[in-house]
């Protein structure tokens, strides 16, 4: 399908529990004076809706697809409700969905790999997630759903930072960047940030994953079995494509659910261009990147998780080594 | 059989028609636009008749009654009105949170079926609630009537139930995404577009079922032939007809009709042509004996909406930004 149509409206997706200040959030991007004309699709009951943008309150609809794959669950509500709003002469020039305080996240990534439609018309721009300072470490070891929220985000803000001392602050941040790595993290009061912080990030756009951020590099087998992690590998040298295509395809087809999501910049045997991919769950895209030109070529691959087996992962990647 | 299809105007909507319908005398029809508007037009000149008050924020759903006597439309107001063809209003439902997407009469004219959110309601005439049917696990994707029987589909199945008589609905479970649902014209199927790139065909009485599966995409366009024997049906760039004449297409291949370079958005019967529009921009004809169609227009923008006239005479199709035009058979 046209994955390059150049004028794709940006999807920003809001993800928060209750309390988190998600709502405020919300406020504060529709009452800024940018310009746009924003659509939300709000799954809560708020009080939101400014001027020309348009709020549509929608029941979250989780549609499994009929195809064997057992984690890939699409939005149904979204792909009715873009689907009619994408054809507007009027378009939106962005999209906001506001997901449930315990929704799983991936479902509405998915839609937009999934359905050709929403694919055509629509880029995801980033996972924004607001975490309450406070009281997010309770939820951090009960909630799956919390768990998931931040490893399936782009923007982290931890918000209400002036409720909790700065040695709680800092433990916090540590312990959320240990579980998504990529994920730039912001500490604000009433989600107080520049709005270029949150939208207009473009994590999903494949010409700008060579940011791939090599320092995510860790050592994580210590921790416990079950938890969220991420896992950064930063290897010189080519890897062989058709190894690599087989060990992905395993690896996904394994544990494809409890992989969140996962990015690389590769440098394949034969080719002087970077390759580049991303993955959600087990929906995975790969393009074409830049040339390597006379940057030294290596590969670099990061995955979020529960209950990675980093020395696993890491021994199947050197396998691919060309 | 002779004939070829003209173009006859082009007129100009306000926004993406959402929704286009022939009354059954042929001679006018209407639009639903996303702007909002309702627009009634003559047939042969594409002359505005009328504007009925149409629903803000969109319009994306209308129905003529059987008879031509009466307009239905429904809208992102979740507001449900009934007018006359000129527009005089006979009745009009409480605004709503959910969207009016789905209706249609029911083949006496006496009952209006209409879908909102998962609640499907039926509507006497004169604009009396007959029936409040909820119970839908989701939002109702499509509905259409079989005979009596008001079919409603969501996700996880097709429900069937008569209005006018109090005994619990028929379901039929089906684990998809239902996108399209149209009878054969004698009752004995029902079939359904997806989602997840297939049809999927009851046999209504014994409740018999099967899949078709693997089309590229989504299944929203197919349309049973007038006698019921064929099934067109497309996903995809290619339109597939399914024979459906004694025991039914179980065991059967398509006959695949290749030719456009994009999507199918729509597909509709007339007589025994096969009419298509595309994302490519074109309204293809395709001759039943024949595995060759012909372009009956070419546009520069995506079509995605089209409307037979009974009788197959003539037929409606707009592109993308509402711009509506209308063919008609020159039998010279």
């Amino acid at each position: 399908m046209s994955a390059t149509t150049p004028d794709r409206v940006p999807v920003t997706i809001l993800t928060g529990f209750l309390g988190s200040g998600k709502t405020t959030l919300l406020n504060r991007i529709l009452s800024e004076n940018h310009g746009k004309r924003i659509a939300v699709i709000e799954n809560e009951f708020g009080e939101v809706g400014i001027d020309n943008d348009l709020v549509v309150s929608a029941d979250e609809e989780i549609f499994e697809m009929n195809n064997g794959c057992i984690c890939c669950t699409v939005r149904g509500d979204l792909i009715r409700i873009l689907g009619t709003l994408m054809r507007r002469r009027d378009r939106f020039d962005h999209v906001l969905i506001e997901t449930t305080g315990l929704a799983d996240p991936a479902p509405v990534v998915q839609t937009f790999f999934v359905d050709d439609e929403l694919k055509a018309q629509f880029e995801l721009d980033a996972v924004v997630t607001v975490v309450d300072a406070r009281h997010v470490a309770l939820h951090l070891d009960q909630s799956s759903e919390c768990q998931e929220q931040i490893a399936f985000a782009d923007v982290i803000l931890l918000n209400k930072a002036d409720l909790v001392s700065a040695p709680e602050l800092s433990a916090l941040a540590t312990r959320v960047s240990a579980m998504n790595r990529w994920a730039r993290c912001h500490h604000t009061v009433r989600c107080e940030l520049p709005l270029d912080d949150v939208l207009g990030i473009r994590a999903f756009d494949l010409g700008h994953a060579q940011e791939v951020d090599p320092s995510i590099l860790s050592d994580t087998a210590h921790e416990h079995d079950t938890s969220v992690s991420s896992v950064g590998l930063d290897v010189p040298g080519d890897v062989h494509a058709g190894r690599l295509e087989k060990w992905i395809r395993k690896l996904l087809a394994e544990r494809g659910a409890d992989i969140f999501r996962m990015k690389g910049v590769l440098s394949v045997a034969g080719s002087d261009r970077q390759l580049v991919f991303q993955g959600v769950h087990m929906l995975f895209e790969s393009s074409e990147g830049r040339p390597w030109g006379r940057a030294p070529r290596r590969s670099k691959i990061v995955l979020i998780g529960r209950g990675l087996d980093v020395a696993g992962i890491d021994k199947g990647f050197r396998r691919c080594l060309a | 059989m002779p004939g070829r299809f003209v173009r006859v105007w082009s007129r100009q909507l306000a926004d993406h028609a959402a929704d286009l319908h022939f009354v059954s005398s042929g001679r006018v029809l209407a639009a639903a636009t996303l702007a909002g508007t309702v627009t009634v037009l003559d047939a042969s000149t594409g002359e505005l008749l009328a504007e009925p008050t149409g629903h803000p924020g969109g319009a994306l759903s209308l129905a003529w009654s059987p008879d031509g006597f009466l307009l239905a439309t429904g809208g992102q107001d979740g507001r449900v009105r009934v007018c006359r063809p000129g527009g005089e209003p006979v009745f009009e439902t409480p605004s709503g949170r959910d969207w009016i997407e789905h209706m249609a009469f029911s083949p006496d004219g006496l009952q209006l079926a209409v879908g909102a959110g998962r609640t499907a309601r039926v509507y006497d005439r004169s604009g009396q609630l007959l029936a409040d049917q909820g119970g839908h696990g989701s939002t109702i994707s499509a509905l259409c009537w079989m005979g009596r029987r008001l079919v409603t589909a969501c996700y996880g199945g097709v429900r069937l139930l008569e209005p006018d008589r109090p005994v619990a609905p028929r379901f039929l479970e089906y684990s998809g995404s239902i996108l399209a649902l149209v009878p054969s014209p004698d009752g004995k199927w029902l079939a359904s577009g997806n989602q997840d790139g297939s049809l999927h065909i009851w046999q209504v009485e014994s409740g018999a079922e099967c899949a078709m599966s693997g089309y590229p995409m989504k299944v929203k366009a197919l349309a049973f032939s007038d006698d019921g024997s064929t099934l067109v049906a497309a996903g995809g760039s290619e339109v597939t007809l399914w024979d459906f004449s004694g025991v039914g297409p179980v065991g059967r291949k398509p006959k695949v009709l290749e030719g456009h370079a994009g999507a199918v958005t729509a597909v509709g019967w007339a007589g025994h042509r096969v009419l298509s529009v595309s994302e490519d921009g074109t309204l293809r004809s395709w001759p039943a004996s024949s595995d060759r169609g012909e372009v009956v227009w070419e546009g520069q923008l995506p079509l995605d909406r089209l409307a037979v006239a009974p009788g197959g005479v003539a037929a409606a199709f707009a592109d993308r930004s509402g711009n509506m035009s209308l063919v008609s058979l020159d039998e010279r």
